[in-house]
């Protein structure tokens, strides 16, 4: 317990980037009016247990915006 | 003549939109990881393997640097090598190159700009990465510098400024953003196995990952550092250079 | 007379297939200037090599008397470009895009704050300055696109279908925008829908399969039409009447009948005329009313691009 606290500092920033990834991935997962899959829960639940690479994919993939629809028609 | 109004947005672009933060997030995270895993993976290991007697020697900052290394040319920067390869061609599949062409921007300079942008992104992730594990080293080893640490992180550095290259070449000659970035990956993959072949390691951008982490294990490897920079530079000098010429003609 | 473009027996080739076939434009300063012609006609391939984004296989452009070359970026000066799907960068607000614009352009601050305001207001996006243009609509997004293309004062701007894929609305205010710049810049934009060429164009050209099949005011290819059409209305005893007595008159080509309407082509528009009013007057005929149809640009564009495949 003692080395944990002790770590902690440490520990800090590192949690800080997972859990500010995630509840930016999810503020543009509310945002946004399509998503693709059309699953907005299954990405919710992507973005908060798969650590870090989670909201990543859900902000690089999931997102389906003009560019990529014009590119897949 | 160069049109800095449209660095000016190729950097706005990169604050605004996902990338910055998301390549930002990537590099911190695995600045940070990598000395705290060199610090406690062995116990971590010994506390879930109660059952066998398994005994390492204490680590140093030397596997504190292995850690680091072997992050950031691996996932660190296949996420920044694929969040860059959409720069020129998802313009062109959008639309907007032809509102910023028929402007007064020349070809040249608007490439030049996602260059030098790409190179400025990866520049400022590389120097504060660094920093991060230098202090997170520090804290957790008492030592931080070793024979060669500075030429090892040059090598490092010149191998992300050749990974930008790559992904404006691709994203100049390719039409589809997935496309680029498949074939971004594959490069990355090809060029990694590549580096099986120890004796070519000196011409392999690739190469680089495995130099320094010889550097680290005590070999003097200097000579052969140097001549891969050198050829990291002249590769990514002429994926420059073709870059620009091919999108001079290109038709859009 | 001087004209903002010129082309010289421009061609484009695409492996063989020539998508623009020698064409020869000549575009006087100062008018709109509809460049016509159904789908694949090489419109759009033609407005790319006038802004430089592809290179001609053949032949020469001049724009404001100055060659413009592929690849040296001299004219863009003169111009102003709305391709026909404009992509901008969602991120940005129209300020900040009209602002990049004219940064572009290396127009002075103080000046292009006053320039992007005008513009803002021109195309009636004042209310919208600091929205997100992600959240535009495709309305919104092409009078932003008629802006930006305005951004450095240009003497001709090209709209490659600047209409075609709004709703009416849309269509309407951008159509009263493009007629607002008369006079002002000379625009040249390509588009297939005819009605809004006649209420706006000066002249027109028509292309099909990259060649010109006609290019004139539009007043002169009206008159090329060589048929006339007359339109009597009345009650339907007496377009009944009227209808029986001139059914064996050879001078009218065609007769169309529709309850209290009937509709006579002809060539010799006065002796139709006559004829009618020769019959209303004997038979003492009460009529609501009678018009001379003028030909529609459709007609004669149908008719040339047809007789051209």
């Amino acid at each position: 317990m003692d080395r944990i606290i002790e770590l902690l500092p440490l520990l800090i920033p590192l949690i800080l980037i997972q859990i500010g990834l995630a509840i930016y991935a999810l503020i543009l997962l509310k945002r946004a009016q399509q998503v693709r899959g059309n699953s907005k829960l299954l990405w919710a639940l992507v973005i908060i247990f798969v650590n870090l690479f989670g909201p990543i994919l859900f902000i690089v993939l999931g997102r389906v915006d003009d560019a990529v629809r014009s590119e897949d028609e | 003549m160069f049109n800095f109004a449209f660095l000016k947005k190729e950097i706005k672009e990169m604050i605004k939109t996902p990338k910055l933060i998301i390549i930002g997030s990537v590099f911190v995270f695995f600045a940070i990881i990598g000395p705290l895993s060199a610090k406690y993976m062995n116990e971590l290991i010994a506390m879930f393997a109660t059952d066998i007697e398994i005994s390492f020697p204490d680590p140093t900052h030397i596997q504190s640097w292995e850690q680091f290394y072997s992050n950031i040319t691996s996932i660190s920067m296949i996420v920044f090598l694929i969040m860059m390869t959409g720069t020129v061609v998802a313009e062109k599949n959008k639309g907007s190159i032809y509102l910023i062409l028929t402007k007064n921007v020349t070809r040249t300079s608007l490439l030049l700009s996602k260059m030098l942008a790409g190179v400025l992104l990866f520049t400022s992730i590389f120097i504060i990465s660094v920093l991060i594990s230098w202090y997170y080293t520090w804290v957790l080893f008492g030592q931080v510098v070793y024979e060669g640490l500075m030429l090892s992180l040059f090598s490092v550095y010149m191998l992300g400024i050749f990974f930008s290259m790559i992904a404006i070449f691709l994203s100049v000659v390719l039409k589809s953003t997935t496309h680029a970035a498949l074939l971004a990956f594959a490069i990355y993959a090809v060029l990694n196995i590549l580096t099986i072949l120890s004796s070519i390691n000196l011409y392999n951008p690739a190469g680089a990952a495995t130099l320094v982490l010889n550097q680290l294990k005590g070999v003097d490897v200097t000579h052969n550092l140097i001549i891969n920079i050198i050829m990291t530079i002249l590769i990514s000098s002429i994926l420059a250079v073709a870059s620009v010429r091919i999108f001079k003609k290109q038709e859009l | 007379m001087q004209f903002a473009v010129k082309t010289n027996e421009l061609v484009k080739d695409f492996n063989g297939l020539k998508a623009v076939n020698h064409l020869n434009l000549q575009v006087p300063f100062g008018t709109i200037y509809g460049f016509l012609g159904p789908n694949g006609s090489g419109k759009t391939t033609t407005l790319k090599m006038l802004t430089g984004m592809t290179e001609p296989t053949s032949g020469s452009i001049e724009i404001m008397g100055e060659p413009m070359i592929f690849g040296k970026q001299k004219s863009q000066e003169h111009i102003g470009f709305l391709p026909d799907v404009p992509g901008f960068y969602d991120w940005m607000s129209p300020r900040d895009f009209l602002t990049l614009c004219g940064e572009l352009f290396h127009i002075p601050k103080q000046e292009l704050i006053i320039r992007v305001q005008e513009l803002l207001k021109i195309v009636g996006l004042s209310k919208s300055v600091n929205k997100k243009i992600g959240t535009f609509s495709r309305g919104m997004k092409q009078r932003l696109g008629i802006a930006q293309a305005l951004i450095n004062k240009p003497s001709i701007i090209f709209l490659d279908e600047p209409v075609s894929a709004l709703d009416p609305q849309g269509r309407k205010e951008v159509m009263d925008i493009i007629f607002g710049l008369k006079g002002k810049v000379t625009v040249f934009f390509s588009t297939h829908i005819l009605s809004d060429v006649e209420r706006i164009c000066d002249r027109v050209i028509i292309i099909s399969e990259g060649v010109t099949v006609l290019e004139d005011t539009i007043e002169n290819i009206k008159a090329m039409s060589e048929t006339y059409k007359l339109e009597v209305e009345a009650d339907e005893n007496a377009i009944n009447l009227i209808e029986s007595l001139i059914l064996d008159d050879k001078n009218i080509l065609e007769i169309q009948r529709n309850h209290q309407l009937i509709t006579l082509t002809v060539i010799d528009l006065d002796y139709a005329r006559k004829r009618i009013y020769e019959i209303l007057h004997t038979n003492s005929i009460m009529v609501k009313k009678i018009i001379v149809k003028e030909p529609t640009l459709e007609d004669i564009y149908m008719k040339v691009v047809n007789h051209n495949v």
